[in-house]
């Protein structure tokens, strides 16, 4: 039950801070949308309907790698950059000194960003939708794909969480990784490293994944098992190092330092 | 109540010695001061004390229990802390709501802060800032607002560091009656740091003397004078 309270006051007041900076939310709706509507525009991931030869077409299969690469950027954001902010604000320190294990807090944290991004992604989603023809198929077995993309995308923010206590300023580095996700793990078009190193990412195999069941694809069983346990691997990583992490910090006494 | 014995800690990187086989004792009641110039590892010391680092040497006791893994959170539930310059509040959020989230951090329900609230309005009257927000306070107001979000839980030790940089005249006054009645209606064991000997005088039981990371002196407050203890202090620096 104490577990389950903190967590609840943790997503509680992210919520409550992410509402008084309500500019920012629609700020974030206006950005995204713009830059789908463009993508859309520039024909971008046109090879993509070739590709899969299902039922759903070009422009709702890039939509589907640019939905789970939004959700994948907030997983991440979750953790790195808010490491960076509440450590400028001097609340980490306070998280630190919780009766409960920090990673909870963080757990906290992703769920109060996984229901915000729902919200800002819902919002961007309906916008396209309304301004375009894209007919979007959404299946069970793709909203299960995006949660176990969202798992491993997670493990990987607790990696640049890490970074974040260790370096401190980690915004550009976080920048690189949004872009490098986006050109290498098949959210824009297909391409040759998604085929060799990129199936290491989750969200390489998730946006693959999704998009054969949007098709009408059958999705192989060993694919689906491959991805959630590349998933795991990475959420165990990533919780592992940020221990890790942790530790090194306070033994260097350094978690505060700015 | 708090123990620590040649608690020792280097920042490796820096190359300095925050703290050199540091012990000394603060017993259940007390009000004791650690005063020390800046750099002396006050600071420090009170993040030792608190978890937020990880001595390289040494043994720490809160309340009879040794600070290690296992009794970890356990002891979070003891202590309360405010660290220098108030900072450790969500400004962009209500006061109590700033309660309630650092309560449940502590293990406290909603009704149990609630609560807690009410029993320490007389002594620490912030009710009447309820919904306004952390950065519309005045430093001395977010400095008490920071010290109620570190007693919701009733710690056994309280540690405050620096309290009173920065609050103007009448700020520190409030602050130190506040000090004052806390310690005698709660008898919370408290540890303050501070480099400003007239503040401490008014409040602590007893100095606690650190310098270049020792400690060089225990002095007991026996209604000194600012003058008389500030020359024991800047003796005990400078030997």
């Amino acid at each position: 039950m104490l577990y389950l309270r903190v967590i609840f006051a943790e997503i509680k007041r992210e919520i409550k801070e992410a509402l008084t900076y309500r500019v920012g939310i629609l700020s974030d709706i206006a950005v995204f949308s713009v830059l789908i509507l463009s993508l859309l525009f520039f024909r971008t991931g046109s090879s993509l309907e070739d590709y899969y030869g299902g039922a759903a077409d070009a422009k709702s299969l890039l939509l589907v790698g640019y939905l789970f690469w939004v959700f994948s950027i907030y997983a991440i954001n979750s953790t790195s950059s808010e490491i960076h902010h509440e450590a400028l604000r001097g609340t980490l320190e306070q998280k630190f000194m919780a009766v409960v294990p920090i990673g909870l807090l963080f757990l906290g944290k992703m769920l109060s960003g996984l229901l915000i991004s729902t919200v800002i992604i819902a919002s961007v989603t309906v916008l396209v939708l309304l301004l375009t023809d894209i007919t979007l198929k959404i299946t069970g077995l793709s909203l299960v794909l995006l949660g176990i993309n969202l798992v491993g995308m997670y493990g990987l923010g607790l990696i640049f969480g890490s970074i974040a206590l260790k370096v401190k300023k980690i915004g550009r580095l976080t920048f690189i990784l949004q872009i490098l996700l986006m050109f290498l793990t098949d959210t824009l078009t297909k391409t040759s490293f998604s085929d060799g190193l990129g199936k290491v990412i989750p969200l390489t195999n998730g946006i693959n994944l999704a998009r054969q069941s949007v098709s009408g694809l059958l999705v192989a069983k060993t694919d689906l098992i491959f991805f959630i346990v590349d998933s795991l691997i990475w959420l165990l990583l990533g919780v592992f190092i940020f221990s890790y992490a942790e530790k090194k910090v306070r033994r260097e006494g350094a978690l505060n330092f700015y | 109540m708090l123990s620590l014995r040649s608690v020792s800690k280097t920042y490796k990187k820096e190359m300095i010695t925050a703290l050199d086989a540091v012990s000394f004792d603060v017993r259940k009641g007390e009000l004791v001061g650690l005063l020390g110039p800046n750099g002396a590892g006050k600071t420090t010391l009170v993040k030792i004390v608190s978890g937020l680092i990880i001595p390289d040497r040494g043994e720490i006791m809160i309340d009879q229990m040794v600070f290690n893994k296992e009794n970890r959170y356990k002891i979070m539930a003891k202590l309360g802390v405010v660290l220098e310059g108030a900072r450790n509040l969500y400004w962009s959020l209500p006061v109590w709501d700033n309660y309630f989230y650092f309560g449940s951090l502590k293990g406290k329900t909603n009704k149990e802060i609630k609560e807690r609230i009410e029993q320490l309005e007389a002594l620490l009257p912030t009710s009447v800032w309820k919904k306004r927000m952390v950065r519309s306070l005045s430093l001395g107001e977010k400095q008490r607002v920071a010290i109620m979000s570190a007693l919701l839980h009733g710690p056994s030790l309280l540690l405050l560091d620096e309290p009173s940089n920065g609050l103007d005249i009448e700020s520190r006054s409030i602050l130190v009656s506040l000090l004052r009645n806390l310690r005698s209606s709660l008898q919370v064991t408290t540890l303050i740091t501070s480099h400003d000997v007239d503040f401490l005088r008014r409040i602590v039981d007893r100095f606690v003397i650190i310098s270049h990371g020792k400690i060089v002196k225990e002095v007991i407050n026996d209604n000194l004078s600012t003058e008389e203890i500030e020359a024991v202090y800047l003796q005990s620096i400078s030997d």
